[in-house]
């Protein structure tokens, strides 16, 4: 064949660090902005494929968490969310702060609740500590 | 600046494998690989391109899609904001041209990136990451063939880092 030695290893190994850290970008591209038209419903799992990918062997954990800028920017949208997913949401929210190192986290986080705006309030207050965070949007409707 | 005198020139390029394509200068020049090595070498059109690291059977694949794309705009210096922009979406010719062999698949992914054919690269490694997309950890080296090469230690920890994240 081509580039690819005769090997038995997984020939997804082969791709250099910079196409497969594309791939992982093109992979949770949906979390990463905004669409024009405002995003709707829950795309919480949208956002954890990169927590994923990093459980899948050492180079894939190696390459996403050397890279901080792929943990920068994540937009998040809540439909009535359980307190469960609020939670987990924060603990995603604190593993991009620490992973996105020093470079400025862009974290949008839209929560359309029919019930009690307080249950958002351990999300909101996840992030509370980094500078120049730009905490959520709440929708209560 | 292409002229019209290039546009019916032709091109030969050598295999690794030491197998000769003579393909249109419109066709070629799709790898800014080869445009630039034809810019090096002038006018000596019987010079041919020697591309060590693709295969012939390689290459005509990726040939297949320089032909089809020979037309296509010249690709615009990307921007942060055409990043912001990129979606999933492949068009219709290059989702029925990329469904191939994984073995073919990243083969091309790798000509793309050595031939610096962006668009092309661009449909490969948008391909693997529809493959990937939505698929557990399990799901991910099954599908690839990785081994999960985490020791147990390793394992255990990873899973209590992500402990928040199990129930979805």
């Amino acid at each position: 064949m081509g580039l690819l030695p005769p090997s038995a290893m997984s020939a997804v190994q082969f791709l250099p660090v910079e196409i497969l850290r594309t791939i992982f970008l093109l992979v949770m591209q949906n979390s990463r902005y905004c669409n024009p038209v405002f995003k709707t419903g829950d795309t919480f799992l949208d956002c954890v494929v990169l927590i994923d990918l990093t459980r899948v062997c050492r180079r894939w954990r190696e390459i996403a968490l050397a890279d901080p800028t792929l943990w920068m920017t994540l937009h998040v949208s809540l439909r009535d969310p359980p307190i469960l997913r609020l939670l987990q949401v924060a603990d995603f929210v604190s593993a991009c702060l620490e992973r996105s190192e020093n470079l400025p986290l862009t974290c949008y986080i839209s929560i359309s609740i029919t019930g009690l705006l307080e249950t958002a309030i351990p999300l909101l207050e996840s992030g509370r500590d980094r500078t120049g965070m730009n905490s959520g949007e709440c929708i209560q409707n | 600046m292409s002229t019209t005198e290039d546009k019916t020139r032709k091109v030969k390029l050598v295999t690794s494998d030491n197998e000769e394509f003579e393909v249109d200068w419109e066709v070629a020049t799709r790898s800014v690989l080869i445009k630039h090595m034809l810019e090096d070498i002038g006018e000596s059109e019987e010079q041919a391109i020697p591309l060590p690291n693709v295969t012939a059977n390689v290459l005509k694949k990726v040939l297949e899609w320089c032909e089809h794309h020979r037309k296509d705009p010249e690709p615009a210096p990307e921007s942060s904001d055409d990043n912001r922009k990129r979606t999933l979406e492949i068009g219709d010719w290059d989702a029925k041209f990329i469904q191939v062999d994984q073995e073919m698949l990243f083969e091309i992914i790798l000509a793309a990136n050595y031939l610096d054919i962006k668009a092309l690269l661009d449909v490969g490694c948008k391909t693997v990451a529809n493959m990937i997309k939505g698929k557990q950890p399990e799901e991910i080296r099954k599908m690839f063939n990785i081994v999960n090469d985490f020791t147990p230690e390793e394992e255990a920890q990873i899973k209590k880092e992500n402990e928040w994240a199990e129930d979805r």
